[in-house]
């Protein structure tokens, strides 16, 4: 078992062969650095839970396919990245952090899903940027191709 | 960027009105070669071009299809050729996205205008006029050099053969003459320029 503590000095008891398909963790067990508790403080207590929960259901993805378990994983990842913009970021900062590059893969694409057809307006919003470009700069980026910026499915939405 | 390199085109180009910051990010080319990458990686994201001649043959349509098969009916995007105003408009190949194709003011013109498309940013650039004519068994094909970084067009037809690097302005004659490979050209995308460079 390896031992790792939330930003929020929370402990998590999780098991190595969950917690090596993070790179970061991996390379501390092989390095003997993670004989006590492994200090995460990038990420809170309520992410992590959601990083263990994705770790733990994972831990035999080779077996999967043998096991004609693949639909239930894929399953259980469409319903995992079923979360919040603001949550789904950060569980995307820590899979950055600890190295799991399936869990990049899977919430990254999620992101990008979410951010497709909408407006820029709404990406500004979701992303917490500021406008820093003059009326004419950002008309002359539309000069450019005017082809991208017609048409339907303009989402205005945030979310 | 790993989110904003799975995002389709048309996005992209929307996006850069976010900020100053995102506008350079998405123009550089490291951006560009990640975006490419994974793209070609992508099942999702392969798409098929169609191009077809209306029965009175007065006006050629392009549409992008994406490959998946869920898709394919509904989300078929037609799609602007380029220099339009040349009734007549023919791929001759395509490589990476890139697309080769001749247009002309009449229909087997011996002296068409090639040019070089990219349909998924609607941008196309002439390209220099090739030495020979071209005939009716005039093959073309269309493959990225690595050892020179470089796209290459190979033109055959029983006479001549004639090769055009992107980076150069013109046409470079080959003397060796291909016997053999005009058909095969048409099937293979990307062809293996090793012995030429």
């Amino acid at each position: 078992m390896v031992k790792l503590k939330s930003n929020d000095d929370k402990e998590f008891e999780v098991e190595e062969a969950a917690v090596i398909q993070s790179e970061m963790i991996k390379n501390m067990i092989e390095d003997g650095c993670a004989t006590s508790v492994i200090p995460l403080p990038n990420i809170d207590s309520k992410t992590l839970i959601k990083v263990i929960e994705y770790l733990n259901k994972h831990i035999n993805m080779g077996k999967a396919a043998e096991t004609g378990e693949e639909d239930d994983l894929k399953e259980f990842d469409e319903q995992f990245v079923n979360m919040g913009w603001e949550e789904l970021f950060d569980v995307i900062m820590a899979a950055n952090y600890l190295n799991i590059h399936e869990l990049m893969e899977l919430c990254c694409q999620s992101a990008a899903d979410r951010l497709k057809n909408k407006s820029v307006r709404a990406v500004r919003e979701m992303l917490k940027i500021t406008n820093d470009l003059t009326e004419e700069e950002e008309q002359e980026i539309i000069n450019d191709a005017p082809w991208a910026f017609e048409g339907p499915e303009i989402d205005d939405t945030v979310n | 960027m790993n989110i904003l390199s799975r995002l389709p085109v048309r996005t992209l180009h929307q996006l850069k009105c976010v900020s100053k910051f995102w506008n350079a990010l998405i123009s550089d080319p490291y951006f560009k070669m990640k975006h490419f990458k994974h793209a070609k990686n992508d099942q999702n994201s392969q798409k098929i071009l169609i191009t077809h001649m209306l029965q009175n043959g007065s006006k050629f349509l392009s549409y992008c299809c994406p490959l998946s098969s869920v898709q394919m009916a509904e989300d078929a995007e037609k799609l602007d050729r380029p220099l339009s105003s040349k009734p007549f408009f023919r791929v001759m190949c395509a490589c990476d996205g890139l697309v080769v194709v001749i247009v002309s003011d009449i229909m087997d013109d011996t002296r068409p205008i090639h040019l070089l498309w990219n349909p998924s940013i609607r941008e196309s650039i002439v390209l220099p006029a090739p030495e020979s004519e071209k005939v009716y068994s005039t093959r073309y094909g269309f493959g990225y050099d690595s050892t020179s970084i470089d796209y290459k067009i190979l033109r055959t037809c029983s006479v001549s053969t004639e090769i055009l690097a992107l980076k150069d302005s013109s046409w470079r004659k080959i003397d060796k003459h291909l016997h053999g490979v005009r058909d095969s050209l048409f099937s293979t995308s990307s062809l293996a320029f090793v012995h030429e460079a």
